[in-house]
């Protein structure tokens, strides 16, 4: 056990801290400071998620007749604010645009009219109009709930064409934005990479540091020694957990101060624009995407402490952990983080993969490290 | 000479260095090869250049629509081409014979070259410079002399793009800005080899000039009177393996490139050519490029590019003796120096001084030597950027051999 803990001090030792901290901050502020800072990002994203904050503690996540009456109600009201202000401009007398049905009805390439109308909306920041276009865009798509569902059956088939058929029998529909779900995952697929390049970061020198030491040939002469590698590699697990569940902890924390906990309770069916396989509440589906990549980070970190085993030196342990991180990125955070259980991936693609990959590194781990207990000296 | 070579040989018969540029090398491939289903569509523009001439005027173009006519005549289109291809619907188009079949894609393609040379000249004037002023960056402060420097380049490019409409300079037949040949060539492919180049070279140049540490030889050889020398011949091998990997990975890529894409009528083209319009705007060049000008300077940024990474992963090797930490640091650099213009949003022109850096020139080669509103869309952006790194390269390089030949030996 005194062993165990003298292998986590060296694997934690300040320099790795220190250039670990470095890494990062760097990639902090490159993939998931704007995430934060600019969150919701644009309009009328912006105002769906304000008027989501609005609806969701009210109606919850399915919307009846009633309820959407209540709705538009709501939304006349803001339009009758908007009348007003229509109303009082005198350039809007000018052109003839007496009400906000009016301002609706302006053709976007009639000269003047596109130029009042651009003008309101991006230079003199009216923020009723983009408030009511994104009421019309939640209220839009629940008038075409049906339509909209009947178009993806027509469009899919097999397995994926049950769960649009399953929604529709079920009057699951959704009338919420993407806005909250979208970011989440981007989010959740950035955190992914930060978490396992700290952990291979972390864990690619825990061997070739003996290596390069010509330290084996030493260790492995006496059966104490040879058990180290053990040690050795519980020590790396331990310390790979320790960072996975910080790291996690720390960028969730950031997370969480985006203040998008009044959708967690809602089931992923009620956001639009994508559909899951499986329906779950968003909470869910975030605790399940966290555990992926916990998962994921230590499967490389099994395969980090293999690549540091074989590896000869450095340069060869960075050239081959490159591709290995390069797939972790463009695949792995890709198909297996992001697009989770997104419909439009194949149902088995994340278990089939999830599991290739699973056994993949077990076995490489497991005849790495047989080899290693039986590895003649010379 | 010999010396050199021999340290060129620890990288290169590293099998993991080849194992790498191999992998690049076909990664690229198969994003050339992804992308290349429409290319028989893409390379038509060639025979176009050929019977019509490079400049688009207005006799060849009626001489064009006059010869599109007369080739719908003989499919059977009696009034003219575009009428023909209109009226031909998915049924009509399937009835044909696949020769047939092949005339009618062939003519639909010179078709639409056809109305793009024709409005051409009505959509190139039609940017609208005044609106475009309005979204220029000037910081914080609207009558600072930053501000009013931006306001002249803004100025000056508005000139330029006076001048390409009055020279004609816009009307030259290139690839349709829909196949985005422009951005698949830099933004993509060549972007792509340039940030593969550096992953490799950051890797042999902290191999080369942390050899002797790893191997634990360094305190043999450092004491004596060649030893520390030896640096030098370390350094001329890391540059000449810098230069080969980027031209090994930039033969295969575009070699493979330039036999799926007929470029040999396009090359005396321009890249201000009004057809090259992929995006919100056309590529408005400071200078009049033609695309082989523009191809071998971009390529010789990027070169200057990679070179000058070796020299700083040689240097900050001096610091940081292993290989490892050598390679990260060098990485989180070049991310450094990426994000580092925003810590100066209150400061424009310091922001502006911070952009001119090597990261933007590395990522941006499609927008090189275009002008615009933005920081990094100045008139010689990237002879400055190059300057500026060239510089400090070279100085902490000499700096820090310099102190290394008085060290003590550790």
């Amino acid at each position: 056990m005194r062993l165990f803990w003298f292998e986590l001090k060296k694997i934690f030792s300040w320099k790795l801290i220190l250039l670990l901290g470095i890494v990062n901050f760097l990639l902090f502020y490159l993939l998931l400071d704007s995430r934060l800072e600019y969150f919701p990002n644009g309009r009328p994203a912006k105002d769906l998620y304000a008027i989501e904050k609005q609806l969701i503690p009210l109606y919850g996540a399915q919307i009846n007749e009633e309820e959407y009456q209540d709705i538009k109600r709501l939304y006349e009201e803001r339009v009758r604010v908007a009348d007003k202000i229509f109303a009082s401009d005198p350039e809007a007398k000018e052109l003839g645009i007496s009400n906000y049905q009016d301002f609706r009805q302006i053709e976007l390439n009639q000269g003047e009219l596109a130029d009042y109308s651009s003008n309101l909306k991006f230079y003199e920041v009216k923020d009723i109009l983009w408030e009511l276009q994104a009421w019309e865009s939640l209220i839009e798509g629940y008038e075409s709930r049906e339509e909209s569902l009947e178009g993806d059956i027509a469009q899919t088939t097999g397995a994926r064409q049950e769960v649009f058929q399953r929604l529709l029998e079920n009057e699951t529909y959704s009338f919420y934005s993407d806005v909250v779900t979208m970011d989440f995952k981007n989010y959740k697929t950035n955190l992914a990479i930060i978490v396992w390049i700290s952990v291979a970061i972390l864990l690619s020198l825990v061997y070739v540091r003996d290596t390069r030491a010509k330290l084996v040939p030493l260790q492995y002469t006496s059966k104490e020694g040879r058990a180290t590698y053990k040690v050795k590699w519980w020590a790396g697990m331990t310390a790979a957990t320790v960072l996975s569940v910080a790291l996690t902890l720390f960028y969730m924390a950031l997370y969480w101060t985006n203040g998008t906990q009044t959708h967690f309770g809602l089931p992923l069916s009620s956001f639009g624009w994508f559909t899951h396989w499986y329906d779950m509440t968003f909470l869910q589906y975030i605790v399940l995407s966290i555990g992926m990549i916990f998962f994921f980070s230590l499967l490389l970190s099994g395969l980090s402490l293999a690549i540091s085993t074989m590896a000869p030196n450095t340069i060869v342990l960075i050239g081959v952990q490159i591709p290995v991180i390069f797939i972790m990125i463009a695949g792995v955070s890709r198909y297996l983080i992001h697009d989770m259980i997104n419909v439009f991936r194949p149902q088995v693609l994340t278990p089939v993969a999830t599991g290739v990959f699973l056994i993949a590194t077990v076995l490489t781990v497991w005849l790495v490290w047989r080899r290693e207990m039986k590895r003649n000296i010379i | 000479m010999r010396m050199t070579w021999y340290e060129m040989k620890k990288a290169l018969l590293s099998p993991i260095v080849l194992v790498l540029i191999l992998s690049c090398i076909g990664l690229n491939t198969f994003q050339i090869i992804s992308q290349s289903h429409a290319k028989d569509e893409i390379n038509l523009v060639n025979e176009l250049i050929d019977i019509y001439g490079l400049t688009i005027t207005a006799d060849s173009l009626s001489q064009l629509n006059q010869d599109l006519d007369d080739e719908a005549a003989s499919l059977g289109g009696t009034d003219g081409a575009r009428d023909y291809l209109t009226n031909m619907t998915y049924e009509t188009y399937n009835e044909l014979s696949a020769d047939d079949r092949q005339l009618v894609d062939r003519l639909s393609t010179l078709s639409m070259y056809e109305s793009l040379g024709t409005s051409l000249e009505e959509r190139y004037t039609s940017v609208n410079m005044d609106e475009l002023r309005k979204d220029l960056y000037t910081g914080l402060d609207k009558n600072s002399s930053f501000s009013n420097y931006m306001e002249q380049e803004f100025s000056e490019w508005e000139k330029r793009y006076e001048e390409i409409i009055a020279t004609n300079e816009y009307k030259q037949w290139f690839f349709a800005g829909d196949y985005r040949i422009h951005s698949e060539m830099y933004r993509t492919l060549l972007k792509n080899i340039a940030v593969q180049s550096v992953l490799i070279v950051a890797l042999m140049t902290a191999l080369i000039a942390n050899y002797e540490v790893d191997q634990r030889t360094q305190q043999v050889l450092y004491p004596t009177k060649k030893g520390r020398s030896l640096m030098k011949h370390k350094f001329s091998a890391s540059l000449v393996l810098a230069s080969l990997t980027f031209f090994i990975l930039v033969t295969a890529a575009f070699g493979l490139y330039f036999i799926v894409y007929d470029f040999s009528g396009v090359w005396n083209s321009v890249v201000s050519s009004g057809l090259n319009w992929e995006y919100k705007l056309p590529y408005i060049t400071w200078w009049e490029l033609t695309i082989w000008q523009y191809f071998l300077l971009a390529v010789g940024i990027e070169w200057i590019v990679v070179v000058i990474v070796s020299i700083l992963t040689f240097t900050i090797s001096f610091y940081v003796k292993n290989s490892y930490f050598t390679w990260i640091i060098c990485m989180a650099l070049l991310i450094g120096l990426f994000l580092y213009p925003a810590l100066f949003n209150a400061f424009p022109f310091l922001k502006f001084l911070a952009t001119l850096n090597l990261t933007l020139l590395l990522l941006n080669p499609h927008m090189y030597f275009s002008g615009g509103t933005t920081l990094t869309m100045v008139q010689y952006f990237e002879l400055w950027s190059l300057l500026i790194w060239a510089v400090i390269a070279i100085i902490v390089s000499l700096t820090s051999y310099q102190r290394f030949l008085k060290k003590d030996v550790s």
